[in-house]
């Protein structure tokens, strides 16, 4: 089935931002805890699917030269969009998140889809294409989130987790931390996959 | 030249249907937007600057409207007397546009109880040292006199800017000098406003 492979690339071999490094800005700066990076990751969804729908729906009428200049003016409306209605209806939400939510215009994975998906392929493809990569992305800014968060401040949630002795392990609340808990996360799936690949390729040498 | 006309074409028709929707979204959740900005933002700012208020500034708060321009008064009510104001004014010249900033006045005393950093859009971790409530401090007490202009040391005034966020630091003081000039020059009809808003 076509829609079902188109939406669970976004979980496999297009998965945001591990197997396409792309996006890393929000990623790094947003996922200080999982309810900030869920948020982030929605927001980016939704602007994913509509932008995606769009472009499809006019991928015939904008003429090529001038397509990425559409592409951002629809992408900067969402985007807006999500803005206004975040402050009107989760404005914590939106002060946590401030100026990154006005900078998914610039998201490259946003952008990306659009270029390399929606404008050449069906409507229900790209909504579907749009969605999965926007829940793949979602998925992992919560993984990173957790990770962050449960070290870095010792709540899961805004729960606390270990008692009042634990003390955080602040690093992973800053920049830096981004940066560790992201490549080792990489390093993980990396790791994962090439024991998969020798595993398979064993498998197939011990069959010839 | 019809490949041009077209691209013209579709462009003005993407950027105009964008500008309508985004209008239409715009009036329609405005007043609800500013309903949260005044539980979230507002209404914590005016409590932090007006910590023992007799009155609920928020509550009682009101908006009037001067030279065209609006303001929202939270009035710090004594014994049926409006001693001193929070308002929140727009500092010009912050990198990410205007740094909102709100004031509280001692008119009849003559000095600022206190400021904060309403909302602004600096770049996090530099520009936002300057929404430290421990720097805005540095507004607590500053004596207002007719003819008082609130400026940065640098600017020839009196107040000492955060280094490495002059700017940001010049627009707070800049939206501070704003609130000041208002209730300099509207402080004989304040407590008449609030009389009248009120019905205290």
């Amino acid at each position: 089935m076509r829609i079902v492979k188109e939406f669970s690339k976004g979980f496999t071999t297009h998965l945001p931002p591990f197997r396409l490094v792309l996006g890393l800005c929000p990623v790094l700066a947003v996922t200080t805890t999982v309810a900030n990076g869920i948020g982030m990751g929605l927001a980016a969804t939704f602007v994913l699917v509509c932008s995606n729908v769009l472009v499809s729906l006019l991928r015939k009428v904008i003429p090529s030269k001038v397509r990425i200049a559409c592409f951002i003016v629809l992408i900067a409306t969402f985007v807006v969009i999500v803005e206004i209605i975040m402050k009107a209806f989760f404005f914590p939400l939106s002060q946590s998140l401030g100026i990154f939510i006005p900078l998914i215009v610039v998201n490259c994975i946003i952008l990306g889809r659009a270029e390399a998906f929606a404008a050449k392929n069906p409507v229900h493809l790209a909504a579907v294409d749009g969605l999965g990569i926007g829940l793949g992305f979602t998925l992992s800014l919560a993984v990173l989130g957790t990770v962050r968060e449960i070290l870095g401040a010792g709540t899961f949630l805004g729960t606390p987790l270990f008692g009042e002795s634990f003390e955080p392990f602040t690093l992973f609340a800053k920049a830096p931390g981004a940066f560790i808990g992201l490549g080792v996360l990489l390093f993980l799936l990396n790791a994962v996959d090439r024991f998969r690949l020798r595993a398979r390729e064993e498998s197939l040498q011990r069959r010839f | 030249m019809n490949e041009m006309a077209k691209m013209i074409i579709v462009l003005t028709a993407i950027c105009l249907a964008s500008a309508f929707a985004l209008t239409a979204l715009n009036n329609g959740l405005e007043a609800r937007i500013a309903q949260q900005e005044e539980f979230y933002v507002r209404g914590p700012a005016v409590h932090d600057i007006f910590p023992d208020a007799p009155n609920d500034p928020v509550a009682d708060a009101f908006s009037v409207e001067v030279d065209g321009q609006s303001w929202r008064l939270y009035p710090w009510i004594e014994n049926g007397e409006c001693r001193a104001v929070a308002l929140q004014a727009a500092g010009a010249g912050g990198y990410g546009g205007d740094v909102m900033v709100m004031t509280g006045i001692d008119f009849s005393a003559g000095r600022i109880l206190g400021a904060r950093v309403a909302q602004h859009g600096e770049t996090p971790g530099i520009g936002t040292r300057v929404a430290d409530p421990l720097y805005m401090r540095i507004y607590q007490g500053v004596p207002v006199r007719a003819g008082t202009v609130i400026a940065l040391k640098s600017a020839g005034g009196e107040i000492e800017g955060v280094s490495g966020a002059t700017r940001t630091s010049a627009a707070v003081a800049n939206g501070v000098d704003r609130a000041v000039q208002f209730v300099l020059a509207h402080k004989d009809e304040i407590p008449g406003w609030v009389r009248e808003q009120t019905g205290r």
